[in-house]
């Protein structure tokens, strides 16, 4: 069996997506010729030459000693290392960061050439690399993409002190565009787990607290798996945000009623309100939102609201309508997967409104209409109604973008970040159809710009009634028994006993260990490691620890964002995770004492419902 | 050992760390390294010479020397940095290791 052949097999396993490349023609925009030579230590080199230029991409003499010192500047043996690399090349390179590579770390390659793939699938024997788990393969020059999403899905706080990124030698001067991209991926996947650690660090305690405030809505409410595909396709959706443009064509809204799904987002309901300009639903989702943007609004207060368990609980305490769960809460995503009330995968983007996007799309709507969503300045204003919002250091992150008549508008980093986020769901969706009828702002390049009126006009044709269709679906407990589902809610009282007792013991353990030091005879030491094992694991299956684990991450980005760090010396590593041991069994007791009260004052609640 | 023995071996780990840089794609600091290697690569060469001229014995091969240089000066002004290090590597350093281990 030749070479080809025998990857095929192993594509066809792992990455079945990849067979077609190496069967069909491939066209290639820039033209490679590629040649593998016999290296001087009988190893196989590969050259390819471009625009007239010859590019080594090994060593002609030893490849496989050049792959080993190049392999040898990175950092491999930490916990858990996710590598990205750019570049397959013939596989020596990739092969020789496996061979350093824990059992538990993870190697994401772009090869941007599918030319250059297909070659080395004919040329080299690549099974051994393809079979590896911890392997994974991205081909084509949009495939940045895809590794964004696996890799971003893997990716916390603690990895990336520990991240290895590399590029194989040869390939930016071969693929200099690709290369650009890979690095802009790669810098928008950090970008996003800081931003996310530090705003779950910051609203940790306020999302906790919400969470268990908000328990006792579960039963009358539904979640949103229960409304997926149920809305007809030709129904529009519009979203309405609260950016500066909003006051130009608000007033046009009252055209599409009963005729399109309209989102107000929590921001934009007070505008809502006081024009008396109906809407079908409210979205809201920030932890900390201000309660009054509804709460002086008692109109709203019946309206179907879309939200997640770690929404202010002011907000949900108020409404009196249905409430429909979206993702996003950890803790009720997996209460309710354990039960088979699965939600679906959700990229929220960071603001209500590109949470309301989501929405729609999760709904199965196509054509969604977005007003209001300026994600610029219109002058010094940043929202409608003469409301201004600002956020800290908003001055250093200022930039001009261009804008949707083609001139250059003002920015600031968060609606970049919106910015970025719509882009990118455009590109993935191909379908999908954004209307940008904000008429104002910054440009969403892939989006349609149009006029309110001319897009209410074109789209909003077939009758639809939300208020009809969300009444003819029961709250989820009345159609199932969700008797087990309040049971395991219910036994969050005694998991947070058996977090705090477990957590005292396992301090305790930990304290002792510290303080022996290299005296702890070996008896003890292995011991002692093993009851924190017991300990950890036992704490992590309790009920609510999600809650209890939440409510620690300020921790995570501080005293432990380097818990995965191992420094080679095996003694002082071991003393160090004992360390990190100590920090967390402290957040955990101190995480108990701060929302146990809160936890059965919810509880009692609950059977009171 | 003698001085200028002393000088060829430590001269030579010089360039083999130097050549490291190059094959883990250190580009600047490999370079920047590389123009303050060039000094010591001639007067190793030049201690070439004045050895063989002082003993009779000992010889070498100057084309052989020659060429790794020039090879790897050519491969430098066209970019190629891998070759660069592969001549240093495998041409001029293993031939000019081979006769430090002439030298007295």
């Amino acid at each position: 069996m030749g070479y080809l052949e025998r990857n095929k097999d192993v594509l066809q396993e792992r990455f079945p997506e990849l067979i077609e490349l190496l069967d069909g023609e491939i066209s290639q925009e820039e033209p490679l010729e590629m040649e593998c030579m016999e290296a001087r230590d009988g190893q196989r080199a590969l050259v390819v030459k471009k625009e007239e230029k010859k590019h080594r991409l090994n060593s002609a003499y030893r490849p496989g000693q050049e792959a080993a010192k190049w392999a040898e500047q990175f950092e491999l043996n930490n916990i858990g290392v996710i590598s990205l690399m750019f570049g397959l090349g013939n596989g020596i390179f990739v092969k020789e960061l496996l061979k350093h590579m824990e059992k538990d770390g993870s190697l994401y390659v772009v090869e941007p050439s599918k030319a250059l793939f297909s070659f080395v699938m004919e040329q080299e024997d690549f099974s051994d690399i393809l079979e590896d788990k911890r392997f994974h393969l991205y081909v084509g020059e949009d495939s940045e993409q895809a590794l964004k999403e696996d890799a971003g899905a893997l990716m916390n706080w603690n990895s990336l002190s520990t991240q290895v990124t590399c590029v194989h030698p040869g390939y930016r001067e071969l693929f200099q565009d690709a290369y650009d991209k890979f690095w802009d991926v790669l810098d928008r996947m950090n970008d996003i787990v800081i931003t996310k650690a530090n705003t779950n660090a910051v609203f940790a305690d306020r999302a906790v607290e919400n969470v268990l405030h908000n328990l006792p809505y579960i039963k009358e409410s539904n979640y949103i798996t229960e409304l997926m595909g149920k809305i007809p396709t030709e129904v529009p959706a519009i979203v309405v945000a609260a950016g500066p443009s909003l006051d130009k064509n608000i007033d046009e809204l009252k055209k599409a009623q009963g005729r399109a799904l309209i989102i107000a987002t929590d921001t934009a309901v007070r505008l809502l309100e006081k024009k008396e300009i109906k809407y079908d639903c409210i979205i809201t989702v920030d932890p900390g939102k201000p309660a009054w943007y509804l709460t002086d609004y008692p109109g709203c207060a019946d309206m179907p609201l879309f939200l997640n368990a770690e929404s202010q609980w002011e907000i949900a305490n108020f409404h009196k309508g249905r409430k429909i769960w979206m993702p996003g809460s950890v803790y009720l995503h997996n209460l309710y997967t354990i039960h088979g009330y699965n939600f679906p995968p959700y990229n929220a983007g960071g603001s209500v409104a590109t949470a309301a996007t989501m929405l729609a799309i999760l709904l199965g709507i196509r054509n969604i209409i977005l007003i209001g969503q300026d994600l610029a300045y219109e002058g010094d204003k940043t929202h409608a109604g003469g409301f201004e919002d600002h956020i800290r250091n908003e001055e250093a992150g200022i930039k001009m973008v261009e804008g949707i008549y083609g001139d250059q508008v003002r920015t600031r980093r968060d609606w970049v970040f919106f910015l970025k986020w719509y882009e990118e769901l455009l590109e993935q969706n191909e379908t999908l159809n954004v209307i940008d009828a904000t008429e104002g702002g910054a440009l969403i390049h892939g989006s349609k710009v149009m006029k309110l009126s001319d897009a209410i006009e074109e789209y909003c044709v077939e009758d639809f009634l939300f208020s009809k269709f969300i009444g003819e679906i029961p709250p989820t407990s009345e159609e199932n028994d969700f008797e087990p589902l309040y049971q395991d809610i219910m036994g969050m009282k005694k998991g947070f006993r058996n977090i705090r007792y477990k957590a005292e013991e396992g301090l305790k353990y930990a304290e002792e260990f510290i303080k022996k030091g290299d005296a702890i005879t070996a008896k003890r030491h292995d011991r002692i490691l093993k009851d924190i094992r017991k300990a950890n694991n036992f704490i992590a299956r309790q009920y609510g620890f999600e809650l209890i684990e939440m409510s620690s991450s300020e921790l995570a980005v501080g005293e432990l964002k380097d818990i995965n760090r191992i420094t080679g010396d095996a003694k002082l590593d071991e003393m160090n995770s004992v360390k990190s041991a100590r920090t967390l069994y402290q957040g955990f007791v101190d995480a108990v004492d701060k929302i146990e009260d809160l936890l059965l004052e919810s509880l009692a609640k609950m059977e009171n419902v | 050992m003698s001085e200028e023995k002393k000088y060829m071996i430590d001269t030579l780990k010089e360039v083999q760390d130097n050549m490291e840089l190059f094959y883990q794609q250190k580009k600047l600091e490999a370079l920047n390294q590389f123009q303050v290697m060039l000094n010591k690569i001639l007067k190793m060469v030049d201690i070439l010479f004045t050895y063989r001229d002082e003993n009779d014995s000992f010889s070498f091969d100057e084309k052989k020397i020659q060429e790794s240089l020039t090879l790897s000066m050519q491969a430098l002004e066209e970019g190629d940095l891998i070759l660069v290090a592969d001549t240093m590597q495998y041409e001029f350093v293993e031939y000019v290791n081979q006769l430090v281990d002439l030298m007295e």
